[in-house]
């Protein structure tokens, strides 16, 4: 990231040169190291090292914007999403409504039946609509996820700590299935490689 | 057709408007005895009071999802037999054995249509 302040090095050399925005603690590093005051005793440059650096942190956790995230962006992708459950459902209702409704119709007079299956497509038309207002609702969401991601990169960047797999918890579901949802297209199967599968599966016996 | 069209048939999603998709097929198909559940625990409940010829059940669903409550079916000696057909957007080779390796009959990835559905009944229920 081009734009951030060089992240500080835990080291005397630094310790030396910067002192950051914040004000110094009340008791004096000097003293809790048990040093007169203008020490510059290794231990003293040390704990300066260290106060620099957790000024340092400070700053770059306040850049997350967490509370911004957890009170503004999050509901609102929250409800996003709600919006477009609910009106893909409803939508899907109306289609399939009509759809039922022009099969059900069969039996009426042509001209009558002509007629009620043109106000039926209207119908599905208008409902197909749900598909742009989706599509916007989903870019808001996709937009929150973007800041998210790029924050929280900056700030792994800036600590350090973008390699720490051991740290995190990976851990798949307990069911032996794990990833349960629709696959992505470039990892899902189609139905004739899905029949494929079970053709080279056909020895297995779950009995 | 080919099909034993009075077979009652068990269709279970939590997705109301697949189910209705599924009803409307199978309709198409010539089945009118369908019945539904939201769910695998409704599922199991409805197939303890009623003995369906087939169920059709979606993968992802809470409580109990498809695939535990084919599972549950296979275990149980009464129930084992039933044809059981996986209609899901879990269509991930893993997925796909781990259903196969459970025992499920086939195994239909949605989205899907109507002919689909029949060639999967018949070669299910040996039609």
């Amino acid at each position: 990231m081009t734009d951030s302040p060089p992240r500080p090095a835990l080291s005397i050399a630094y310790a030396t040169t910067a002192r950051g925005p914040h004000p110094r603690p009340t008791r004096s590093l000097e003293a809790l190291a048990g040093e007169p005051a203008g020490s510059r005793s290794p231990i003293v440059r040390e704990l300066n090292a260290a106060a620099d650096y957790l000024r340092f942190l400070r700053q770059e956790i306040a850049r997350l914007g967490a509370d911004e995230i957890a009170k503004e962006r999050i509901p609102v992708a929250i409800r996003e999403l709600e919006c477009i459950v609910d009106g893909t459902e409803k939508s899907s209702n109306a289609i399939m409504g009509a759809a039922e409704e022009v099969i059900a119709g069969a039996g009426m007079a042509p001209e009558a039946y002509k007629a009620f299956v043109a106000e039926k497509m209207t119908a599905i038309f208008v409902a197909c609509a749900f598909q742009d207002l989706a599509s916007q609702r989903a870019r808001r969401i996709q937009s929150t996820l973007q800041t998210m991601e790029r924050r929280l990169s900056r700030l792994a960047t800036m600590v350090n700590t973008r390699h720490v797999p051991d740290l995190v918890d990976f851990t798949p579901a307990a069911d032996e299935v794990s990833e349960i949802g629709p696959a992505f297209p470039d990892e899902a199967n189609d139905q004739q490689r899905v029949d494929e599968i079970f053709e080279e599966h056909h020895d297995i016996d779950w009995k | 057709m080919g099909f034993e069209t009075s077979m009652p048939i068990l269709v279970v999603d939590d997705y109301q408007t697949m189910v209705r998709i599924i009803r409307n097929l199978l309709k198409q198909l010539g089945f009118e005895d369908v019945d539904d559940a939201a769910d695998g625990v409704q599922a199991m409940s409805k197939m303890r009071q009623r003995r369906y010829g087939l169920v059709i059940s979606d993968w992802n669903m809470e409580p109990m999802t498809g695939y535990e409550l084919l599972k549950t079916v296979r275990a149980d000696d009464e129930l084992k037999d039933t044809p059981f057909i996986m209609v899901t957007a879990e269509s991930k080779t893993d997925n796909v054995i781990a259903a196969k390796k459970a025992g499920v009959s086939s195994y239909i990835v949605k989205p899907f249509n109507a002919q689909t559905l029949k060639s999967k009944i018949e070669a299910v229920c040996g039609m």
